[in-house]
């Protein structure tokens, strides 16, 4: 890291000046090759950050799963329709735990619809991931 | 040399500048290898095929970390971008002061003698140039009085010839007078090595 020799001359005298050490334009350097490594790891970092919200969004359909499963045995029917602000049935009954509610609105981006027909309902929300991901519940199963 | 009240803290650029790039490389080399340490076991599980609770768990911790832990590698970067100036500055701000002590020395000023602040570093050094300074001054000292007196032979040589009362006798004392001032100006210059 030694810079060549540079001659000044100032009153007739020679000034020999050695710098040694990092220069600006290597650590420049470095720092840009660094940069650049930085990118593609960020890149790499959203994309999984990205996952863990849509992995995020399907834990959340597939605890709504098991929570209308449990409804269905102590009701013998599925919600007709559910408040998902306020997580209650059409009779005011309330269908998921107030910290799961809470939990649902924070990891889902949105609710799109759920319908019941028969002894089956489906539900269709939007994952929290970038491109909002359609999720639909139907039957137990989770599908995009 | 006066004082004037330290307002600018990025006095020297370039040696300020490389000081704070130096840190900033050195903070995102910790900060990779921290978030690495740190979030590389959830996204490993996110990677590899593992059930769904054990998922969602791990991307709930990252999520979390996510969220809390950039905002405070931001603050911790720009807290020690600014630091390393101002510590580079205490460096920079004696350095500064001691080249241009050095550059008036260089033109022949003699009289400087460097001044550093209560509590600043490189005293020590500013200390050696001092006396480097009032070394030079006592030879350049000596110098002119042997210069004031070989002046004063060479005139009493003129005078005697002039009014034609030079003597080998004079002469000789005069050559005595001055072999003196050759050996104050050899003691002088031995203090000195040059190679020739």
């Amino acid at each position: 890291m030694r810079r060549s020799l540079k001659n000044k001359s100032i009153s007739g005298m020679r000034i020999v000046q050695r710098c040694s050490g990092f220069t600006i334009l290597e650590l420049v350097v470095v720092l840009i090759i660094l940069a650049v490594l930085m990118t593609i790891a960020t890149s790499i970092y959203f994309n999984y950050i990205n996952k863990a919200k849509f992995t995020v969004s399907i834990s959340v359909l597939d605890t709504v799963s098991k929570t209308l499963e449990s409804y269905y045995l102590d009701n013998n029917k599925y919600p007709e329709s559910i408040d998902f602000t306020s997580c209650v049935d059409e009779q005011g009954h309330l269908v998921f735990l107030s910290g799961f509610c809470d939990q649902m609105k924070e990891d889902i981006y949105s609710i799109e619809s759920y319908s019941i027909s028969g002894t089956s309902y489906v539900l269709t929300a939007r994952a929290g991931d970038n491109k909002h991901t359609l999720l639909t519940l139907a039957g137990g199963k989770i599908t995009q | 040399m006066t004082f004037q009240k330290r307002r600018n803290y990025y006095i020297e650029k370039k040696f300020q500048t490389k000081y704070l790039l130096l840190t900033l490389l050195l903070l995102l080399t910790y900060t990779s290898v921290f978030v690495i340490i740190l979030f590389a076991p959830y996204i490993f599980t996110l990677y590899f095929d593992n059930p769904l609770a054990e998922k969602a768990e791990a991307s709930r911790v990252l999520l979390l970390l996510h969220r809390k832990v950039w905002p405070a590698i931001m603050g911790v970067i720009l807290l020690f971008g600014a630091l390393s100036i101002f510590i580079s500055h205490k460096i920079a701000g004696p350095l500064h002061r001691l080249k241009k002590s050095l550059s008036l020395i260089t033109e022949g000023n003699l009289d400087v003698k460097v001044k550093l602040r209560k509590g600043d570093d490189l005293k020590d050094l500013a200390e050696h140039v001092n006396i480097l300074v009032e070394e030079l001054r006592t030879v350049v000292n000596a110098f002119r009085i042997d210069y004031d007196l070989l002046s004063d032979y060479i005139l009493e040589i003129e005078r005697d010839i002039k009014a034609n009362v030079f003597t080998e006798e004079s002469g000789r004392k005069i050559i005595k007078k001055v072999q003196d001032s050759r050996k104050n100006i050899e003691a002088a210059l031995e203090k000195f090595k040059i190679q020739r």
